[in-house]
């Protein structure tokens, strides 16, 4: 009886192993189960009802990335600015109309609504203790863009490309030169010599850029 | 009596080699899981999770060489208007990830109101679709939709400044 009861339990235990490797063995056909789908859509031959696919009508060059590189807490109460300009470039513009062109909007790609559902429509870099140093964009005209207003939700507008102007110049490209500036007195007063201070560390931020097609009267 | 103790010794023997090979074959089956479930993270993170096959692709860039592709600058690809056909899920497209950049895209087409239409894997530079499967196929008319371009370095995958291209849909 004894004997039997232990067989039982040990038996029990072989059965639990062999319902794992069960469910182990699932896994993978699903796995199976998904390449193969994966393989099956992309061999599908397209069957061309449609036109010619459009290709790209322009093309924008946007910065990977804006440095501030190493900031410095002012010595004063002052505004203390750091600089740093960036380039975007137009190009390949193809059967564009007269009179259009291309909007260019900037927003922080970290920008989210508040409660009112507002977007912030500021910039921010932030540590990896969540603090954040707000900075701004300036267009090419130096005019601060966070004091217009964000256009459908896709940015606030940062310039606009006059197809003309573009498909007109030498070299068909038309660039640029935007401002980034961040006040350093956001870190006045701060004890920085602390090097277990939550704002020391590599700030980080990234910048969507929304560009569409646009008549250049709506923006005269 | 040596012969019971003996034949309990074996009993308790066999029960033991049992509860063994039971805990070896359960740790190596839980083992296996982790082992997949990181090779799934992995693929994740680095595989072609859409719909579509990558092919080679690159577009005629009319600018300065000192400007195309230069470091530190990434080219985003605009449109104006695509053409998908209705009701069907399988669409003819011109995408990519110009071959004078420095980085990664992972390009999403989503109509105005967000609702999510194809999502690409990591394209290096120089690869793009001439075709894609969508998640859901559309009724004739015109939308306005999206192709988002999110960009991550090469090196390391961080994330880089990124775009979005509005243009017309045209369904039909």
């Amino acid at each position: 009886m004894k004997k039997n009861g232990l067989l039982r339990k040990s038996a029990g235990l072989l059965l639990a192993a062999v319902l794992v490797l069960g469910m182990q063995s699932t896994v993978f056909a699903s796995t199976i189960t998904d390449l193969s789908e994966t393989s099956q859509s992309g061999n599908v031959t397209v069957t061309g009802t449609v036109e010619e696919p459009a290709s790209p009508t322009y093309v924008i060059t946007i910065p990977a990335s804006i440095d501030f590189g190493t900031l410095e807490a002012p010595d004063t109460d002052e505004d203390d600015y750091k600089s740093v300009t960036f380039d975007v470039t137009a190009s390949s513009f193809a059967n564009f109309s007269s009179g259009t062109g291309v909007a260019v909007l900037v927003k922080d790609s970290n920008d989210e609504k508040d409660s009112n559902g507002d977007w912030s429509a500021k910039f921010y870099i932030t540590n990896e203790n969540s603090i954040s140093l707000e900075y701004s964009i300036l267009n090419p005209s130096s005019e601060d863009i966070s004091t217009g207003d964000l256009t459908r939700e896709s940015g606030l507008l940062y310039y606009v490309f006059d197809a003309a102007s573009v498909t007109g110049s030498s070299d068909s490209s038309m660039t640029v030169t935007g401002t980034a500036m961040l006040n350093q007195r956001q870190l006045y007063g701060l004890d920085l010599e602390d090097e277990d201070s939550a704002y020391l560390g590599d700030y980080e931020g990234t910048l969507n850029f929304y560009v569409r097609v646009v008549y250049m009267s709506d923006y005269s | 009596m040596n012969m019971k103790e003996n034949r309990e010794n074996s009993r308790k023997k066999f029960i033991i080699l049992i509860i063994i090979i039971a805990v070896a074959v359960i740790a190596a089956a839980a083992m296996l899981l982790i082992w997949q479930f990181s090779m799934k993270n992995d693929e994740e993170m680095t595989a072609d999770i859409s719909s579509g096959e990558v092919v080679a692709w690159d577009i005629d860039i009319d600018v300065d060489e000192d400007t195309a592709g230069a470091w530190g600058s990434i080219q985003i690809p605009g449109y104006e208007s695509m053409t998908f056909a209705a009701e069907e899920t399988v669409q003819t497209v011109d995408i990519g990830n110009p071959a004078a950049n420095s980085c990664y895209f992972v390009i999403t087409i989503k109509l105005e109101d967000g609702t999510q239409l194809f999502q690409s894997g990591y394209l290096e530079p120089g690869q793009g679709y001439t075709s894609i499967e969508l998640t859901q196929s559309l009724e004739a008319g015109e939308y306005i939709a999206v192709i988002q371009y999110e960009c991550y370095s090469l090196e390391d995958k961080s994330a880089l400044n990124g775009a979005s291209s509005e243009f017309r849909l045209l369904v039909k």
